[in-house]
């Protein structure tokens, strides 16, 4: 039972990740963009992000991601950076860009790829809480 | 600018150096066996000695130079040629003072060089040299006159004060001087547009070849200008290209000129009489530009010390893609021959263009092609996946309690989008790699990591299945030229579906290898096999083979065809051999990197 914030555009996603969070019983919130969703990180105070790697622009989620791992010394977002962060990918093996948890450069803990299988996603969760305390 | 043109040391210069050296072994023995048969059987009265050292002299140094031009390399042919004739010219006016001066027979022999000397003479010594071999008969025998030199009187039959008489004298030597001038006169100018014309020959030649080795076109058009510039030995070219609009001229490539010159302004076709003619395909001289109101810059033109002009057209197949100018220092440069040649080397230039501008559009619809499939492949994924997201927690009643009814359907419903969704990934696949080509540089990659990253992918569905994968492989590194993933891909869609095919308990082999230069790839499964009637089509786009879809295997029938697709951009070859309910052996041969 934990507080999870979902940043994703695509209101379908929000609504099957919904379905498989709440059904083993996490507390859901969601933002449709990187502004609104570190406003909402204010407000609830999650205890898990899980953010899409591609929503307005290609590069969003990343730059999301950085921000909130890297955040400016003295701005609010400071008090976040340990919140884990599960990120949902939509790769396809042509594209160029591949992905690892990379420490410098793109700092999640986890990541997933579309489309979400319920099981899978409610154990990686369940492992990255359990990591965090 | 490099000088591109290396012209070679004249063949003809080599080749009749030779002949002379092989003529002089019988002008030397000549010279001995003359003097041997006027000394003892006609009884002459000649310095024999003399002329038997002479002899000697000339066999001696023809054996030097036989042996330095068969040491030495071609750079060296100049200075023997040159060496050549002056020893000859000495050797020549040593044997007239002994045969008799001004009343030798030897005289003639003069005249044969004046002949040789344009050829084996750079340049416009052969003049030079005229005067010299004048001077030097003149020398020899006015010194017999006047008393300095010996006179040897070696025809009786002559009066003995022959070599005094200023008549004799006078007719002998003014002879000898026109004849020799009139020869000079003639020969001198036929050798040089030899030489000219076999010049153009070569630089037309090798500016085929540049034109036709490279689909860079600046650097085409660049070597152009400057090989047509040194082939006529004017000031410089200019090639200028019309640009979209039709209405003007640009500047594409230029040699010889200065940056002011060709910053001076665009060329707009209206108002330049001399350029709308051109491109209407007629090549327009101009002889002197002081007196030529056609030109629209008259004055940067003198200015830059260019006096006349030769203007032809650049003609592509579907009209006029530019002009040629070539600028000569002064008025009067060119004439028919050169225009000739200007214009095949404009046809030349023409083609070149063509192609490195078709190239070019290649290039640029290939970027548009594969940004379009980069953008059509998250367009296409993002609602199936959506879509496919959204069913699986309803399937897991997360949405509420679904009777069987509805479970069955919505079974039915996530197999189709998963269906979808491979097809759509395969598809882009097979368009990516396609396009792939062109765009990505192939480099050598490491087969043994490639094949190792992708066992280890598939080691999880192997497992699940009870399947056993094994990969082996024999010298420690195997590189290809491929791209990483592209290579990928192809083990991936292999060692899958050998894994896919293949039943519980079975058994799928990796094995790399390199043998004669190439790198050999097995994988061999003991699955369900392929019919032999389906071996032919394997490869072909959807096609699968009747056994799998009745097995119950779910595929796309793209894999084999973009596994193909990619050996045969890296320029390999694949083959397959099976045997129903047994197995399958899929082999695929790549070039080393090597």
């Amino acid at each position: 039972m934990a507080k999870i914030l979902v940043i994703e555009d695509d209101p379908d996603m929000v609504l099957a990740l919904r379905m498989s969070l709440e059904g083993a019983g996490h507390e859901v919130f969601d933002a449709p963009n990187g502004k609104e969703g570190l406003q909402k990180l204010a407000e609830t105070k999650p205890e898990l992000i899980i953010l899409d790697v591609m929503m307005d622009t290609t590069t969003e989620g990343f730059q999301l991601a950085f921000q909130l791992r890297n955040p400016d010394p003295g701005s609010p977002l400071a008090d976040y950076s340990h919140i884990p962060i599960l990120m949902l990918t939509a790769l396809h093996s042509t594209t160029d860009l591949r992905f690892g948890a990379d420490e410098d450069y793109l700092p999640v803990e986890a990541f997933l790829d579309k489309p979400i299988d319920p099981d899978d996603l409610v154990s990686k969760v369940d492992e990255l809480l359990a990591k965090a305390h | 600018m490099t000088v591109l043109l290396d012209v070679p040391a004249s063949t003809d210069l080599v080749k009749n150096s030779r002949r002379l050296i092989r003529l002089r072994w019988l002008a030397g023995l000549a010279l001995l066996t003359v003097t041997l048969i006027n000394e003892y059987a006609l009884g002459v009265n000649m310095p024999a000695r003399a002329l038997y050292s002479l002899g000697a002299a000339i066999l001696v140094y023809n054996s030097l130079l036989w042996w330095v031009s068969r040491a030495v390399g071609t750079s060296w042919s100049q200075p023997i040629a040159t060496g050549q004739v002056v020893l000859d010219t000495l050797a020549l006016v040593f044997s007239v003072h002994l045969t008799g001066g001004v009343e030798s027979l030897a005289t003639h022999f003069f005249l044969f060089y004046v002949l040789l000397a344009p050829i084996l003479l750079p340049g416009r010594t052969g003049y030079l040299y005229v005067w010299l071999v004048i001077a030097a008969v003149v020398g020899v025998i006015g010194l017999e006159a006047g008393g300095v030199l010996p006179h040897y009187r070696v025809r009786p039959s002559l009066p003995p004060d022959l070599h005094r008489d200023p008549l004799y004298i006078a007719a002998k030597l003014s002879f000898f001087i026109t004849v020799a001038l009139v020869t000079a006169s003639l020969t001198i100018p036929i050798v040089r547009e030899f030489r000219e014309r076999e010049q153009r020959i070569t630089t037309l030649y090798q500016s085929i070849r540049t034109l036709s080795s490279s689909l860079d076109l600046t650097q085409v058009l660049n070597q152009l200008a400057c090989a047509v510039t040194q082939a006529l030995q004017a000031k410089g070219t200019s090639i200028r290209l019309v640009d979209e609009t039709g209405a003007q001229l640009k500047i594409a490539a230029a040699y010889g000129l200065s940056k002011e010159y060709l910053d001076k302004g665009p060329v707009e076709t209206e108002s330049s009489p001399i350029d709308r003619s051109v491109l209407s395909g007629h090549p327009v001289i101009v002889h002197d530009v002081s007196q030529d109101g056609r030109f629209q810059y008259p004055s940067e033109i003198l200015a830059e010390g260019i006096h006349s002009v030769l203007c032809v057209p650049l003609m592509g197949r579907r009209g006029p893609l530019g002009v040629l100018r070539v600028y000569g220092h002064r008025p009067d440069c060119f004439g028919e021959e050169e225009t000739n040649f200007v214009q095949a080397i404009a046809r030349q230039g023409a083609t070149a263009i063509e192609n490195a501008l078709a190239f070019d559009e290649l290039r640029r619809t290939d970027q548009v092609k594969s940004q379009f499939v980069r953008a059509v492949t998250h367009e296409l994924r993002s609602p199936v996946t959506g879509a496919q997201s959204l069913l699986r927690p309803m399937m897991r009643n997360l949405a509420g309690d679904l009777n069987e009814a509805q479970c069955e359907v919505l079974r039915r419903l996530s197999d189709r989008l998963d269906a979808l969704q491979m097809l759509i990934d395969d598809l882009l696949d097979l368009a990516a790699g396609k396009v792939e080509g062109l765009e990505r540089e192939l480099e050598p990659v490491s087969l043994i990591t490639a094949a190792r990253n992708v066992v280890d992918r598939l080691s999880g569905l192997a497992g699940e299945k009870s399947v056993d994968l094994c990969m082996a492989h024999v010298p420690r590194s195997i590189a290809v030229v491929a791209s990483e993933e592209g290579l990928e891909r192809i083990l991936l869609n292999l060692i899958g579906n050998a894994v896919k095919y293949t039943p519980a308990g079975g058994r799928v082999d990796v094995r790399l290898q390199r043998r004669d230069g190439e790198a050999v790839i097995r994988v061999t499964d003991t699955g369900i096999g392929i019919p032999d009637a389906d071996l032919p089509h394997l490869f072909e786009e959807f096609f699968r083979a009747r056994n799998a879809k009745k097995a119950g295997i779910v595929g796309t029938g793209l894999g084999l065809a973009i596994v193909k697709n990619l050996v045969e951009r890296y320029k390999g070859r694949i083959s397959v051999q099976s045997t129903l309910d047994k197995g399958t052996t899929f082999t695929i041969v790549l070039p080393l990197a090597d």
